[in-house]
């Protein structure tokens, strides 16, 4: 059992390395390991390549794995919390709410901070008051798939909201939020990076602290409650966690579907446990090692193909929800 | 020891009440009654998942229903009356969880948590079972598996809902005896609810009768013929 565990874990670190060291150097313009050094360690005036490296090759990476390990954990989360495994920060329309409040500031010109932490703080606020929608609604509502129409409807309403707002908005204002919906990787800087690490660290910490939590969830809310569980205060700490990965992530990567929905499952598939603790690291790597490939599939393909995240996460996405539906809930 | 003052079990009306009763450790008693009486009800009051209608149930002098709430699942355990598996949870995790009263913030299990998990898989037969996946066993060690899970949480009280209700004969039989010998080696109170009066008879277990004339709960200690019960109950 533990060896399994051990086995994938170690592989897929493996693993994560390698493609994360051909991201860094698969794209148009051929870059060395010097140029990866200087973009570290060297302060006088950087070259080109070398600027190119430390200014959009090493944060798009960084994006990448931040991205895929905080959604596929977001995802896992919510499975456990409403004991789904179609839940996700995307199905269950938490993205929406980030989308949502975005837009508002975005294309309205309102600021809450007025700096680069609005998008930010914009995106976990939405998120979070989605996340409470459907927690609410989880509660009346017994059926795995009902839950996930009621999320395919908040995506919905937020659509028609956002058209709404889309049309009444300035030209250069409706094209950057069109770019941010498409999902992307390439919008952050060096600078942003420390600020999302420290946010990002922040709530992988914030889940080990959940295992217990997660793992009596496991059992049923009922007997989670008979064996002591604090029912109200886990369903909303659970929220909050899973709102500050996807609205961290969706602030600076556009909405990005499926990845929550499908890791946790094949997660679960390949360590073959219900122990958070495993599942909290095996769902970080190997949700970085899914997003990371598939932004070096993008790179790859960038000359004959445009392909924009979101659309190639849905893309392999979407037919793995159908075989789960298939497979699991019937 | 739990004792009932003017108990009125029900949720918004009293389904039946319970005068003056004191149940022991040590003993099982099998809670006995028609479909829709409220032997779950009952039980479930007794976890606080439901809160009563009236009157109050005393647990060691305690009113039940003011003691703190994690304090709870060290004093109740609880059996639901089926057990449907959990995909990937191994029976030695699904039985460890019932340490969750016990362990640290984060659940880790020390090492008299894991002594405790295989001392009672080894009374109930079914250590070999441990690494396989809950939702793959047979009905009969599964239902095995669930009663262990209350009994690692080493609480006084057990309760269980109809835990036979999906058991062949000779499982039935087996989980009785198994539960009767429970009670009595580890000093606890057990209280199982069942249709199955004839089992009753022969383990002499006292009875709890759900009186649907009298809407009461009677207690009969020694009843000697299956009659005796349905009489009361009918």
């Amino acid at each position: 059992m533990k060896y399994r565990i051990h086995f994938f874990l170690l592989f897929s670190a493996f693993a994560l390395v390698l493609i994360s060291v051909l991201h860094l150097f698969v794209g148009q313009i051929p870059l060395s390991f010097a140029d990866f050094s200087a973009a570290f360690f060297k302060n006088s005036p950087l070259s080109t390549n070398e600027l190119l490296m430390r200014e959009f090759r090493i944060p798009r990476l960084i994006m990448a794995i931040v991205g895929g390990g905080g959604l596929a954990l977001a995802g896992m989360l919510m499975q456990t919390l409403f004991n789904n495994p179609l839940a996700g920060p995307y199905v269950l329309g938490i993205n929406s709410g980030s989308s949502l409040l975005v837009a508002l500031s975005t294309l309205t010109g309102f600021t809450f901070l007025g700096t680069q932490l609005n998008i930010v703080f914009a995106a976990i606020v939405g998120a979070f008051i989605f996340g409470m929608i459907i927690l609410l609604f989880s509660l009346s509502v017994k059926s795995h798939i009902s839950l996930l129409l009621i999320g395919l409807m908040l995506g919905s309403f937020t659509f028609a909201v956002v058209s709404i707002l889309e049309l009444s908005a300035a030209a250069e204002q409706f094209k950057s939020f069109a770019v941010w919906g498409m999902g992307s990787l390439q919008q952050v800087e060096m600078s942003q990076v420390p600020l999302i690490l420290l946010f990002f660290l922040g709530s992988v910490l914030s889940s080990f602290l959940l295992i217990k939590p997660l793992n009596m969830l496991v059992l049923g809310e009922d007997s989670a409650v008979m064996l002591g569980l604090s029912l109200r205060k886990t369903r909303i700490l659970i929220i909050s966690v899973t709102a500050l990965f996807t609205g961290l992530i969706t602030a600076y990567c556009g909405p990005i579907a499926f990845v929550g929905l499908a890791v946790p499952n094949i997660t679960k598939l390949v360590f073959r446990t219900q122990q958070h603790a495993w599942l909290i690291g095996g769902n970080l790597i190997i949700g970085a090692l899914f997003l990371v490939s598939c932004d070096v599939l993008i790179q790859y393909l960038e000359e004959t193909v445009h392909l924009p995240l979101n659309a190639l996460t849905s893309i392999i996405g979407a037919p793995f929800v159908i075989f789960i539906l298939i497979k699991k809930v019937r | 020891m739990i004792c009932f003052k003017n108990t009125h079990v029900g949720y918004k009306t009293s389904l039946f009440e319970i005068n003056d009763l004191c149940l022991y450790t040590g003993k099982m008693y099998l809670l006995a009654g028609k479909n829709g009486t409220g032997k779950t009800t009952l039980l479930k009051s007794l976890v606080r998942s439901i809160p009563l209608h009236g009157g109050r149930i005393e647990l060691n002098g305690n009113d039940l229903h003011q003691l703190e709430k994690r304090m709870l699942p060290q004093l109740v355990a609880f059996v639901e009356s089926r057990f449907n598996g959990i995909p990937f949870l191994t029976l030695k995790d699904y039985i460890s969880l019932g340490r969750s009263p016990h362990t640290n913030a984060f659940g880790r299990l020390k090492e008299s948590d894991t002594q405790k998990t295989l001392e009672v898989m080894t009374l109930l037969n079914i250590t070999d079972y441990q690494d396989k996946f809950t939702d793959e066993l047979s009905d009969g060690i599964r239902q095995l598996g669930a009663i262990a899970r209350a009994l690692v949480q080493e609480a006084p009280v057990l309760l269980l809902d109809e835990p036979t209700a999906f058991l062949d004969f000779e499982n039935k039989d087996l989980l009785m005896k198994t539960l009767k010998e429970i009670a009595v080696s580890q000093n606890k109170c057990i209280i199982c609810s069942s249709h199955d009066l004839d089992l009753s008879i022969e383990l002499a277990l006292s009875t709890l009768a759900v009186s649907s004339k009298e809407n009461k709960l009677v207690l009969l200690e020694s009843p000697q013929n299956k009659q005796e019960i349905i009489g009361l109950i009918c």
